[in-house]
């Protein structure tokens, strides 16, 4: 299941607390050891496997919602499109983390899934705001009024016609998503919601680094910034060729 | 440089006139297009001719003729990141080249010494500003006046270009105003500095026949009050020979004709002008097969195609022999609409209801095999009485009767049936065509909906049919309709409504955005298309020339209402309802006895 399970094991084991800054960079690990001389360079692997599965599982679930209500009330309009937007306008009302906290205390259960619940069921507005203002837009060409005109059925005109013609926006939401879900799942785990105090993720890892970086250990930062934004770089590079790959008008 | 202009100048035909005073010389204009993954494109190639003070000149041709980039390059427009002028082009203004300006030389002749008319008025305008200080900008920039004699100038410039009350327009904004009055305020921008040279680049192609001949008629007026000169791009003949001393024909970036406006539409000398004078549908050419370029092209002089000589007696003809066409004896017709009327709700304030009456009182019969028109403006309600019949608006109110069913109040499961059974073609067929689906799958999504056929093996093969009935090739299957210009869209458009079978296909407008040739293959393609199937037409358009060569009765459409109603011919010989009179009096026509 984990390749680094038992590597893992052992360098939690090594654990003894240096306390100064020189013998934390003076071991033979490549980014040096935190405050109580763990490797850094593991924890970063090891915190990857966290970050990476709330940000991409909490982004899918937050870009799935928002896709699907901002279709539905585009497309209806109506009183279906009321509705949502008065569930839209309650969530967006409420500050972002008082109601990541609310739900997280509602909710009342710790660990990784939790925090994908939490980050996906407040992260969709953004993609429901843009979603709907699309299908508002498509629901009147011409090509979709043709696709009534041969009897495609609304849902089909929803899903088949409009959606592969809107999908830059979701991927373009998907990965701006995945980054801010990281990053909220930073404050998650520092308020005590998220992965636990003996989890390892890029987050945890953040909130270590205020208290490192006041004895001048400044790599373990550094590291887990690093592997974000490597991270980040590639799921845009990976969700931008996906966007060309679904467009017929680029030349593969 | 200049040893390269003998040797291009063999492929050019002569400048037009020789008259010693030329405001602007163009001489051997060519412009390359250059793009980093593709190989450079020739946008006009060895273009010449002169513009005389104080006479018009035509540019005439259709889309990537090349007539817009030749404006551009005239006006140092043309984006200087990948388009090429040839170092041997030359452009003199005035003795003065243009070409080598810099950017503080351009400011001093750009609007104020050449001014230019775009297409669109409501892009052109900034819909922030009153046009009042729109216009007063241009004055403060180029005439240095403070600004409230800047806009008591711009006061006397609205009234110059015709807009009603200009003390208070001044103070509008663009969205305030019509199409036509937009038209107008961008014309007095253009007027502002009291240009010597006048650039209008399609200047009426996006307003009403009607409105197009007021705008025509001040652009003459302020021509000959103004004494400047005049570059018209255009692609309607009609305006041409209307407005224009000298026209230079152009196709694919060349110039294919050059002269005096009278030779060149009494005695054309070229096949495309002559293609293009003669592909356009007119009372002669009722009920014959249009020429295409391509006839044109490759017809031999004095072949078969003497027969174009049209003799006006023969015209007249057939206008007087009622020949009793059938759709008057027959009852049962296969369409019949009755007093339909659609409202749009549009919420006022909150005591009144500002509802807007898109359509009042419509009824006609459509027999099988017969083409019914409808003409009218922008706006007139023609395009949603199409789209009520096949319930993509629902109607507020009355009956349309398929084989005596009524198709608006019976159920979606029930009418699903029915949608087989009436199609419609779109006007824009960039937009009708689903970017995402190749059209292979555009041609086999109707008939998987409907069951028509069995599997992929079957929907291909009848899509192959489909695809060549329409005249199109087999390879076209598996694209994208990007990949197609319009005039082959609008034929995949034509193959989907038919993919079905229908009995009537409505055609919105259908042949209004393609160029006058295409337009041609495209009518041409419909009416063998109705002969071979027996299809009904319900042909919606704003254009009179081409409805009435299309159609057997007609319906001309003002403000939601019917005014006039009857057969096509008759309607067109004798028009009774004044809308109507003054619809088809508006419509350009060719000014002088055509040669072709």
């Amino acid at each position: 299941m984990d390749p680094i399970a038992a590597q893992w094991e052992s360098a939690q084991k090594a654990v003894k607390p240096s306390g100064d800054k020189v013998n934390a960079l003076a071991t033979s690990l490549p980014m040096g050891s935190d405050k109580w001389g763990r490797d850094v360079l593991s924890k970063t692997i090891k915190g990857a496997e966290t970050s990476i599965l709330v940000g991409l599982a909490a982004a899918l679930m937050a870009t799935v919602l928002g896709s699907v209500l901002g279709a539905v009330s585009g497309w209806y309009g109506g009183i279906v499109d009321d509705l949502s937007n008065w569930l839209y306008n309650v969530f967006h009302s409420i500050p972002g983390i008082l109601l990541i906290l609310a739900i997280a205390a509602v909710l009342n259960t710790k660990g990784t899934m939790a925090v994908v619940i939490i980050l996906g069921t407040t992260g969709w507005t953004g993609t429901y705001r843009l979603m709907r203002g699309e299908y508002l837009k498509h629901r009147h060409r011409d090509y979709v009024r043709a696709a009534d005109a041969i009897g495609a059925s609304n849902n089909r005109r929803m899903f088949v016609h409009i959606l592969p013609n809107v999908s830059h926006v979701i991927l373009v939401q998907f990965s701006l998503l995945t980054v801010s879900c990281i990053k909220a799942e930073v404050i998650l785990s520092f308020l005590g919601f998220g992965v636990p105090v003996d989890g390892v993720s890029w987050g945890t890892m953040l909130t270590e680094a205020q208290n490192d970086l006041l004895v001048g250990i400044w790599w373990q930062l550094l590291a887990a910034t690093l592997a974000m934004s490597i991270f980040v770089t590639a799921l845009s590079l990976l969700t931008d060729s996906l966007r060309d790959a679904l467009d017929p008008k680029v030349i593969h | 440089m200049k040893t390269l202009n003998s040797m291009a100048t063999r492929r050019t035909p002569p400048p037009i006139a020789h008259i010693s005073d030329n405001l602007l010389e163009v001489k051997n204009l060519t412009v390359d297009f250059i793009s980093a993954s593709k190989a450079p494109v020739r946008a006009v190639e060895e273009v010449s001719f002169v513009i005389p003070r104080e006479r018009t000149v035509a540019l005439v041709g259709e889309s990537g003729s090349g007539k817009s980039v030749s404006a551009l390059a005239i006006m140092g427009l043309l984006p200087s990141q990948n388009a090429k002028v040839a170092l041997h082009s030359a452009i003199e203004y005035d003795g003065r080249s243009l070409l080598n300006l810099t950017r503080p030389e351009w400011q001093l002749i750009r609007g104020s010494r050449i001014a230019m008319i775009f297409q669109d008025p409501m892009t052109s305008l900034n819909p922030v500003y009153t046009v009042g200080y729109q216009l007063a900008e241009m004055l403060r920039i180029h005439k240095r006046v403070g600004g409230q004699e800047a806009l008591s100038r711009a006061r006397d410039l609205l009234e110059e270009v015709g807009i009603p009350e200009p003390q208070k327009r001044v103070h509008a904004y663009p969205h305030e105003l019509s199409g036509g009055q937009q038209q107008r305020v961008m014309i007095a921008m253009a007027l502002a500095c009291e240009p010597e040279l006048l650039i209008a680049d399609e200047p009426t192609t996006a307003l009403d026949v009607t409105v197009q001949r007021q705008i025509m008629q001040l652009l003459a007026e302020l021509r000959e009050r103004r004494r400047m000169a005049m570059l018209f791009i255009t692609h309607d003949l009609g305006l041409v020979s209307e407005v224009a001393d000298h026209a230079v024909v152009m196709r694919k970036g060349t110039v294919r004709e050059a002269g005096p406006v009278k030779s060149i539409f009494s005695a054309p000398q070229d096949p495309y002008t002559k293609a293009l004078l003669s592909c356009r549908p007119s009372a002669e050419r009722q009920g014959k097969r249009l020429l295409t370029i391509d006839d044109w092209m490759s017809a031999q002089p004095s072949s078969g195609l003497v027969h174009q000589n049209f003799d006006k007696s023969d015209a007249s003809a057939a206008f007087n022999t009622d020949q009793g066409s059938p759709m008057h004896a027959s009852e049962h017709a296969l369409l019949e609409v009755q007093n339909l009327r659609k409202v749009f709700k549009r919420s006022g304030n909150w005591f009144k209801r500002d509802d807007f009456v898109a359509v009042e009182d419509v009824s006609f019969k459509l027999q099988r095999g017969q083409t019914v028109g409808l003409v009218g403006e922008s706006g007139s309600g023609k395009t949603t009485v199409g789209l009520c019949l096949l319930r993509l608006h629902e109607a507020t109110a009355g009956k349309v009767l398929f084989e005596g069913q009524n198709l608006l109040d019976m159920s979606t499961q029930a009418f699903a049936k029915y949608k087989r059974r009436l199609q419609i073609v779109f006007q824009n067929p960039y937009a009708s065509l689903n970017p995402r689906f190749t059209v292979g799958e555009i041609l086999s999504e109707p008939m998987q909906l409907h069951g028509i056929g069995a599997g992929n093996a079957d929907w291909e093969k009848r899509s192959l049919a489909l695809l060549d009935k329409v005249g199109m090739p087999a390879s076209a299957l598996k694209r994208y309709p990007f990949e197609f210009s319009g005039g082959q869209r609008q034929r995949i458009a034509i193959a989907r409504s038919l993919s079905l079978s229908p009995e009537v296909v409505i055609l919105d407008e259908a042949v209004s955005a393609l160029d006058v040739s295409v337009q041609a293959q495209v009518l041409n393609l419909l009416k063998d298309l109705q002969k071979d199937l027996g299809l009904s037409y319900l042909f919606i358009s704003h254009d009179l020339e081409v409805v009435r060569y299309m159609s057997d009765t007609l319906l001309v459409m003002n403000k939601g209402q019917v005014v006039e109603q009857g057969d096509a011919l008759r309607i067109y010989a004798q028009p009774q309802h004044s809308y109507t009179q003054t619809l088809l009096a508006a419509v350009p026509k060719v000014q002088h006895a055509m040669g072709v």
